[in-house]
């Protein structure tokens, strides 16, 4: 058709100067669509709005960034609170020492104003730690230890010190960065945890008046005195629940069996409970494994819970004396009562492991008898089994019969007392070691308080 | 007769330069609506998580409550009645990724499940217990054949 068109105008040097024209115009037009469409396929380097795009998108991560951040610092805010409450206001610095997980608020030789915890500095150390353990989980933002604490009225504020930065860029079809920049937040936060830090101030002043009244008076007389003056907490004497409960009560039955001055005698504990107790002290259904090991240099005994692993340990001192202990101590309730009591002690001398599988068959069915004697001039205190007119020993062969004049030892007076306050209409949620659960807790202030000895009672707890 | 030949190519040409100008356009207007889109869900989700929920609390504690009691479905129910209600005219997916990414549980709502379906919007909600602690949230968009070009809305019905 082409040709055909072409044809009329071979003649005529114009009308070829013309068609020429034309076809040189429709070879570019064409030229030009491909060289428009390939060249449009190939990028969009930067559509209409693209860099607003990725400063918005920045923004929105930025958002979440402080959404996350306040959600951690609720969580953190509670669980120092929670956890500083119970280790008496102390971050891992008690100042006089503990007793049976309590830290100390006053004892021999000093002052309440000695011990008493820095509460508020060692509220806001507990609270960055918690708040870095969250915050650094947070993908690809590192941002911890960047709080700077205030307790303001019943108020937690954290001022962040630096800002966090979220990367702007644009990636262009190459991968090279088009525009890069950061878009800026400070994640300060300001929780309302409806707390009043000055409840540490009011037990301070309570625990004063406790301590004078314990110098004349029974500690169950100076617990009412107590909760007559407040009546904003509940007060016990200790508190533990579940694991802390099966190591304390063994720490401190083993600790006051070694500290007694008797001889040949034997302490006793009996480790029934009752069903209301097992279900208060939450026993029921779990099984615990305490691990003992001798630190001969330092003349310690460490108990160390095993299973569940909640960290807790505590260091008998043995005062240089001697005996068998279990190497593992294994126990558990149900809830009607004691449903089993493991000693499993390594035979010093051969490296063997021999087991107690049934306690029944072998002493007080329920309980744990140390037996103290002397020989040779050393205190012993060893694990045994009473069984008729004999003591029974792990290993048959150092089986012996009762002495004469075997007793029950004396315990030394208490001297040193563990309180709990619990706060009556305060309730938060948070975890804790001895059920391994975060749930809604009540929070309960631990302290011990430890008289001189000229002052110490008779009053059992 | 030569003069409607090149009509005719002109007209040819101008067409497809219009048809391919019209072709690029709707694929930068695709660009720019999935960012839009993009923008708009992070919008929406950042707000409902933000939002104090019928218990008092932030949504964001309420679902950190349920994924930590295992309790899926009381978060999905939560999550489809909000979302179905901000994006009826697009396909959405929610999938809830534990740590690992690991996908936990997924609702979808609004139109039939679309071939292409994207990542829009994503938060991460940090749990309360001392091992890994954060669960994510992710939402996904997805658009069918027929684009529509109206979706974006991130007001309130």
């Amino acid at each position: 058709m082409i040709r055909a068109l072409r044809k009329p105008a071979r003649n005529n040097k114009k009308a070829i100067s013309e068609w020429d024209a034309i076809w040189i115009g429709v070879i570019v037009g064409i030229i030009a669509f491909f060289v428009s469409v390939i060249g449009g396929m190939k990028s969009m380097p930067n559509y209409v709005g693209e860099y607003q795009f990725s400063i918005i998108n920045s923004a929105q991560k930025a958002e979440n960034v402080l959404l996350y951040t306040h959600i951690t610092a609720k969580y953190s805010s509670h669980q120092s609170i929670y956890s500083l409450a119970g280790s008496g206001g102390f971050y891992n610095n008690e100042k006089c020492g503990e007793y049976l997980g309590y830290a100390f608020w006053l004892t021999e030789g000093k002052k309440l104003d000695e011990c008493f915890p820095d509460y508020r500095e060692n509220f806001v150390a507990m609270l960055n730690e918690n708040l870095n353990k969250h915050l650094r989980n947070y993908r690809g933002i590192a941002i911890t230890d960047n709080y700077a604490v205030q307790l303001k009225d019943k108020s937690i504020i954290g001022i962040a010190n630096s800002d966090v930065k979220i990367p702007i860029s644009i990636l262009s079809p190459e991968k090279k960065n088009l525009l890069t920049g950061a878009y800026s937040i400070k994640p300060s936060f300001n929780i309302n945890a409806n707390y009043d830090f000055d409840d540490y101030l009011e037990l301070k002043e309570i625990s004063g008046t406790i301590v004078q009244c314990l110098k004349d008076n029974d500690v169950s007389i100076c617990l009412n005195i107590a909760k007559g003056i407040d009546d904003k907490f509940d007060w016990s004497l200790g508190c533990d629940k579940g694991v802390e409960k099966i190591i304390y009560d063994f720490a401190e039955f083993y600790q006051d069996c070694l500290d007694s001055e008797d001889t040949n005698c034997l302490c006793k504990k009996d480790l029934e409970l009752s069903e209301e107790q097992i279900s208060n002290f939450g026993l029921a259904g779990f099984e615990y494994e305490l691990a003992l090991k001798e630190d001969p240099l330092n003349k310690k005994i460490k108990i160390e819970v095993k299973k569940p692993e909640a960290g807790l340990t505590y260091n008998a001192d043995t005062k240089d004396t001697g005996g068998w202990f279990p190497w593992k101590y294994l126990i558990s309730y149900t809830k009607d009562g004691l449903h089993d009591l493991n000693m499993i002690f390594i035979n010093q001398i051969t490296g063997e492991d021999y087991e107690y599988k049934d306690i029944r068959g072998l002493g007080p069915t329920k309980g744990i008898t140390i037996y103290k004697h002397e020989k040779e001039g050393r205190k012993y205190a060893d694990f045994v089994k009473e069984s008729g007119d004999g003591i029974e020993y792990p290993v048959p062969e150092r089986n012996i019969k009762k002495p004469e004049g075997l007793h029950e030892c004396k315990l030394k007076p208490k001297s040193a007392y563990r309180f709990c306050a619990t706060a009556k209409n305060y309730k938060l949620t948070a975890y804790d070691a001895s059920d391994n659960e975060i749930r809604e807790r009540s929070l309960v202030y631990k302290f011990a308080v430890a008289l001189p000895k000229a002052e110490a009672t008779s009053g059992l707890e | 007769m030569h003069m409607a030949v090149a009509v005719l190519i002109v007209v040819v040409l101008f067409f497809a330069f219009t048809l391919t100008e019209r072709s690029t356009e709707i694929k930068k207007t695709a660009i720019v609506q999935k960012q839009k889109e993009i923008a708009s869900s992070q919008q929406l989700l950042i707000g409902y998580l933000n939002s104090i929920g019928l218990s008092g609390d932030l949504r964001a504690l309420t679902l950190a409550k349920h994924y930590q009691n295992r309790e899926y479905n009381l978060m999905l129910s939560s999550l489809k009645a909000y979302f179905d209600s901000k994006l009826d005219e697009v396909y959405w997916r929610i999938d809830i990724e534990d740590y690992q990414g690991e996908t936990i549980s997924s609702i979808d709502g609004g139109f039939a499940r679309p071939a292409e379906i994207y990542e829009a919007a994503s938060a991460l909600i940090p749990l309360n217990n001392n091992e890994k602690n954060y669960f994510v949230i992710k939402l996904h968009l997805g658009r069918g054949l027929a684009y529509d070009t109206s979706f974006a809305k991130t007001g309130k019905k």
